[in-house]
């Protein structure tokens, strides 16, 4: 059985706790969350004593499960004030799993000593000085680390963003090649770590024992039939288009679509964003001998990653679709060299790059740049690097900026950014963005794959009733996320039917449990519960599941749209849940 | 490119007939009716065709028909 540690940051002390009987069945999302909600007081300062740090990786993450090197963190988010949930593809999710902590929770706040590094191995948990690792970039940091400690572990760190509070600091892990390019980015979780007075975990996995798998006959059966429905669906498959290109493939089709958002989502649709399209940029990867196909983690089927290297060959890492679109057309840059530059530096400092993008555009749109600026976006980045009162609202993210600079077109939902979809040509991942507990977030229901794909079903874009959609998609995606899985398994399952029962006979396989696929409505509507009754309790009401008023009222070129979802269609996703 | 169709139907008919690897790329079937493979989205002046007439939908002068094959991201 998983045990939970338990870190203490004011005594400086580590212990095993047994995992309670409440949280064995639960993983990733579901467990965080539940922890989220039974330790954290719903309305604690988020950068206060009182707040937590999860991590946690999935039921079957470590295990040979395919697609499963997933972690959650959790905790109460600075960017929303509500509770968030990050997740990252990394093989520090893995060797966690592997020597049998299902959950960390860091508790404590920082206090006037330094930061410290977490050091889990088989044998031993310590807390040892970071103050060498801080104050300076990421990629530098984690290249100490592995010249200290060897190259085969997992490595969390969070950077300079965290160490300055932002609201936009990003918690970093592995890729496969030792860089901190995988993020559980979004919500300003950094942040909640550097002032528990953490700046780095890192996990040594060598001599553990692996994840405990109750009955392996129907742990193999069910991996064999999501592999096979993985190999099989064209999204998924080798050689498929996430294989092929990556998800910046997606960038032609969103723009054809009208709705890829472009110079602080003023218009949907222009010529120039092809220069940054997932089949321009694997292009230039193969020139420049870079690496595609890649995996975030070992036992990935799909390998959607890449490693994209600058003109100097230096490496950087992945750069994906919201990546590129949030630091590309969004800031109205087309430079694929210019964009994997500030990609670079988000991965750096600690920040995510759907926030950190947006925050360069309403920055532009505020007049501090120009729309299009390559040189005057990578000099925002050195604001923050150097901590400047600039940098101190940039750090913050895309509201606290857009505020301060008098923007009125402000693309956020609970404070958080929206992703590379505007809801007013997609309506149903609009839906998602009001509604979601996490804030503006397109992972949470990806309603792109019916909308726009016609994966898992065909539904028109336009159209405004998109309630019972979304609210199945976030009920699917809160379950693939407690499992481990990786959320592009989704492409899969939800049109390959026995994918689907193969994850569910996967977890019944490790946890010695007896689910079938009927019962994946409930335990997602038992996360999401949780997780909208501690925003209310933190003092969210219905109102706060609502888009930007500019998003009503301000039509979309090139086809002109408006977000007409009536509130009461956004009211009905999930009624009263949580919040009675 | 530019071909003169009266429908999209008619425009991946002819689309094929020029370009007979990319016709077994994107199409299923022509006869009795024009369908696409699975995952295959045709899109029309920016709409997907499946929520305008599809096959049957009328193309104008200077439409721009766009076609993908599956796709997915994040």
């Amino acid at each position: 059985m998983r045990k939970l540690l338990r870190v203490n940051m004011d005594e400086e002390k580590v212990r095993f706790e047994e995992m309670p009987e409440g949280y064995r069945a639960l993983g990733g999302r579901g467990l965080t969350s539940q922890i989220v909600a039974d330790e954290v007081p719903p309305t604690s300062n988020p950068l206060g004593p009182n707040n937590e740090l999860i991590f946690a990786p999935g039921i079957v993450t470590g295990t040979s499960a395919p697609t499963s090197g997933r972690i959650s963190v959790g905790g109460k988010s600075p960017l929303t004030g509500g509770i968030k949930e990050a997740n990252a593809g990394t093989s520090f999710a893995q060797k966690l799993a592997r020597l049998g902590i299902g959950a960390i929770v860091v508790e404590g706040t920082k206090g006037e000593d330094s930061y410290k590094c977490l050091k889990i191995t088989d044998k031993s948990v310590d807390l040892l000085d970071a103050e060498v690792w801080s104050g300076i970039g990421l990629y530098e940091a984690f290249e100490d680390i592995e010249s200290e400690f060897g190259e085969d572990l997992g490595v969390c760190g969070v950077g300079i963003a965290a160490e300055l509070s932002g609201f936009n600091s990003g918690i970093a892990f592995n890729d496969m090649e030792g860089k901190p390019s995988r993020y559980a980015g979004r919500g300003g979780l950094g942040a909640v770590m550097a002032t528990r007075g953490l700046k780095y975990v890192l996990v040594d996995d060598e001599g553990a024992g692996g994840v405990e798998i109750e009955d392996e006959e129907t742990f193999s059966q069910g991996k064999k039939k999501l592999a096979d429905a993985l190999t099989d669906h064209d999204v998924t498959k080798p050689g498929g288009a996430l294989n092929t290109y990556g998800t910046s493939v997606l960038v032609n089709m969103i723009n054809e679509s009208g709705a890829l958002p472009q110079e602080n989502f003023s218009r949907g649709s222009d010529e120039e964003s092809a220069k940054v399209s997932g089949e321009k940029k694997a292009d230039v990867i193969e020139e420049r001998d870079g690496e595609r196909p890649h995996r975030c983690s070992p036992g990935c089927l799909i390998g959607c990653s890449e490693v994209w290297k600058n003109e100097d060959g230096e490496e950087v890492g992945v750069l994906e679709y919201e990546s590129v679109w949030s630091l590309g057309p969004n800031s109205g840059i087309y430079d694929l060299d210019t964009i994997g530059e500030l990609n670079w530096q988000c991965n750096d400092l600690g920040m995510d790059t759907i926030e950190a993008g947006n925050t360069i555009a309403v920055a532009m749109d505020g007049g501090v740049k120009e729309f299009g600026d390559e040189e005057g976006a990578l000099e925002l980045m050195d604001e923050i690097r150097k901590g400047t009162s600039l940098g101190r609202i940039l750090v913050n993210g895309t509201k606290f900026t857009g505020e301060a600079f008098g923007v009125t077109r402000i693309p956020t939902v609970k404070g958080q950014a929206m992703p590379a979809y505007d809801p007013r040509g997609i309506k149903g991942i609009g839906t998602t963005y009001a509604t979601t507990p996490m804030g503006a977030d397109h992972t949470a229901g990806y309603a792109i794959a019916p909308e726009i794909m016609g994966v898992g079903g065909e539904a028109d874009p336009l159209s405004p009733e998109k309630a019972e959609m979304s609210r199945n998609l976030q009920y699917s995606t809160a379950v693939i996320d407690t499992t481990g899985h990786c959320l592009f398994t989704a492409f899969a399952v939800l049109d390959i039917p026995e994918g689907l029962e193969g994850m569910v006979e996967e977890v019944n396989g490790v946890l010695g449990t007896d689910l079938t696929v009927d019962d994946i409505p409930d335990i997602g509507k038992g996360v999401i519960e949780t997780e909208r009754r501690f925003n209310s309790e933190a003092g969210f009401t219905k109102e706060d599941d609502r888009l930007p008023e500019f998003m009503r009222e301000e039509e979309l070129p090139p086809h002109n749209d408006v977000f007409d979802v009536p509130d009461e269609e956004l009211d009905k996703v999930f009624g009263s849940l949580g919040m009675e | 490119m530019e071909i003169d169709a009266d429908t999209t139907g008619d425009l991946l008919v002819e689309l094929a007939g020029r370009y007979e690897q990319l016709g077994e790329l994107i199409l299923a079937s022509t006869e009795p009716e024009v369908t696409t493979k699975d995952g295959v989205t045709v899109m029309l002046n920016g709409r997907n065709i499946r929520f305008l007439d599809g096959m049957c939908t009328e193309l104008e002068a200077g439409d721009t028909l766009a076609i993908f094959p599956p796709i997915g991201g994040g």
